[in-house]
């Protein structure tokens, strides 16, 4: 008994330091996807059977009473095509459940005609766009390498951060130049409605490296969440020209943007408010940060404006941001970003169906029903590779743990049911031994 | 019980030693107490007729006692600290991870019932050893 006692105090500390430490940036392989995903435990990540062929790689974390799920489109047979979604679930400070997601839609080149920073477009006319300076969308189509490193904990000050990463290699994809409206029509898979085209000549190019990382902590009763986007530069850009040599795209001055959407699922009245918005009078509204109000309290913040570095050097440029009706989107983005939509979807519904039912029913990542557009915007590129790392401010009530829902008791990790295993045997053996010194000092 | 803890505590005594710190009123009584611990194999006589514990052995509530330099503590003491510093840790891993923290809740529970055992051990001891005086004050009587 005495030599179980001493094994399973050895036990607790060794499991206990063993579930403290960091799972280590890992690089994993897709072996096996999932049709379900496990959304258990602390964090879990894998692949998940998507439509089409394809995967999506999830992460999901579950900390101080909020839920992050990240999604990231994935092919083990092609290369891997990029898309992907991230998307925090908590309750606010009034007690609302929310649900505040972003997707990148894509990257743009544009001319800043007007001198304001950002990128003005408008697609409302199609005959005569009045605003015109995007000069071309980069159609992310498949990126030859994919590693994926699982997330892991990392303690900083007093708090956990929450980091995982992928790292694209060699982009293949194609600049489409955004002219006239071309005349002809797409189908809005969204809506089962036409779209008018815009999209020109394809130019195909590739995109040496595209690194994603994430750092995610709560800090009190405020999670951040840090996106890193490194992005390098952008070569074989051929318009495949007649006798003798095709022309190079050339990028001189020209400024880059990134397009986002946000969804925003809460089952209380919400207000999207751009802070400090220059009304330019243009379609597009700079700003340098946007708040979520949920029941007119502060219940998520992007914040936009902070500095950028090109070619790795430390000299700092202002990033700027800007938020945009749908009708700056030419019609053709929706369409080809369209598959992983379906996918992120069903995945998100079969989350919510098991966590939050009643925000399962209006899952949606349509770009026409999104709640936010906007780009931010690098001024200064000309085709340098950049490091970029905007954050998001979720602002939490107080702390409670989202409802598992429908009757599933989430399993926790094997390591802390083992602690707790432990821990309840040696209760049990200091029960029994007790009883046993008071029994002998009385005798 | 007493004589066999002086032992313990003292090292090698000899009859008079054992007389005198336990109180008795003749040394005839030490050898008997001496002779029955000896029988029972706790204690053994050197060549120089001086009682040492056997200390492998130890009998009834003596058991739950570490004996760490000459004094016999409590092993509860140490379990105590032990699973203190595990439920201390528990409590600052409770703002990170808290279902570890909810998982070493019968730990930290132990631990308390072991500081428990702990101030019983010592109080048993003190007893003990207030018999010791009441041998005395008899020992005082003409």
């Amino acid at each position: 008994m005495k030599r179980l006692g001493a094994v399973l105090f050895c036990l607790i500390l060794l499991a206990s330091a063993r579930a403290a430490l960091p799972n280590g940036p890992n690089r994993i392989e897709p072996v096996s996807a999932v049709e379900v995903p496990t959304f258990t435990g602390e964090m879990s990540s894998g692949f998940i059977n998507g439509s089409y062929g394809l995967q999506l790689w999830y992460v999901w974390l579950n900390t101080s009473g909020t839920h992050v799920l990240f999604l990231a489109m994935y092919s083990g047979a092609l290369p891997s095509p990029i898309n992907y979604f991230i998307g925090q679930h908590y309750f606010t400070a009034n007690g609302t459940e929310v649900f505040v997601g972003n997707r990148l839609l894509g990257f743009e080149v544009y001319e800043d005609l007007n001198g304001n920073s950002i990128l003005d477009a408008d697609f409302t006319n199609w005959f005569d766009r009045k605003i015109d300076e995007t000069r071309y969308f980069f159609l992310l189509n498949a990126s030859v390498t994919a590693d994926f490193t699982p997330p892991s904990r990392s303690v900083v000050g007093d708090y956990t951060h929450y980091l995982w990463e992928i790292r694209y290699g060699q982009v293949q994809g194609n600049f489409v130049e955004i002219g006239n409206f071309t005349g002809g029509y797409i189908g809005n898979p969204e809506t089962e409605g036409m779209l008018p085209s815009y999209f020109g000549s394809l130019v195909s190019s590739t995109l040496d490296s595209l690194n994603l990382s994430y750092d995610y902590w709560v800090e009190n009763e405020t999670a951040y969440l840090k996106t890193g986007l490194s992005l390098g530069t952008f070569s074989k850009v051929e318009i495949p020209g007649p006798y003798p040599q095709p022309t190079t795209l050339n990028f001189t001055d020209d400024s880059f943007s990134t397009l986002y959407t946000t969804s925003v699922l809460s089952m209380k009245p919400y207000e999207i408010l751009p802070e400090n918005a220059t009304n330019t009078g243009e379609t597009a509204v700079p700003v340098n940060a946007t708040n979520i109000q949920v029941e007119n309290k502060e219940a998520f913040r992007l914040v936009f404006g902070e500095n950028y570095t090109l070619n790795g050097n430390s000299t700092q440029y202002r990033s700027s941001a800007g938020v945009y009706p749908a009708s700056s989107l030419p019609g053709d983005v929706i369409v080809s970003t369209n598959y992983f939509r379906v996918d992120a979807e069903d995945t998100f519904k079969s989350y919510f169906g098991a966590t939050s039912p009643s925000l399962a029913e209006n899952v949606t990542l349509s770009v026409g029903r999104s709640s936010l557009i906007y780009r931010v915007c690098y001024p200064t590129w000309s085709n340098r590779s950049f490091t970029h790392d905007p954050l998001f401010i979720a602002y939490l009530g107080e702390p409670r743990f989202i409802n598992p829902g429908t009757g599933t008791i989430p399993i926790p990790p094997t390591w802390t049911i083992a602690i707790a295993a432990a821990s309840l045997i040696v209760l049990a053996i200091t029960i029994y031994r007790h009883r046993k010194v008071r029994s002998l000092r009385d005798s | 019980m007493l004589v066999y803890w002086l032992v313990l505590e003292k090292g090698p005594v000899g009859l008079r030693d054992v007389q005198r710190l336990v109180g008795f009123s003749s040394p005839s009584t030490a050898v008997y107490h001496l002779e029955r611990l000896k029988t029972r194999g706790l204690v053994d006589r050197n060549i120089e007729g001086k009682y040492h514990a056997v200390k492998s052995k130890k009998p009834g509530v003596l058991r739950f006692y570490i004996l760490i330099g000459r004094r016999l503590i409590p092993k509860s003491l140490i379990y105590g600290i032990v699973l203190s510093i595990i439920g201390i840790a528990a409590l600052h891993l409770a703002k990170y991870r808290y279902e570890i923290a909810l998982a070493l809740i019968p730990a930290f529970l132990a631990a308390v019932i072991f500081w428990y055992e702990t101030l019983d051990l010592f109080r048993y001891k003190r007893d003990l050893f207030k018999r010791r005086s009441n041998f005395g004050m008899d020992n005082s009587k003409p």
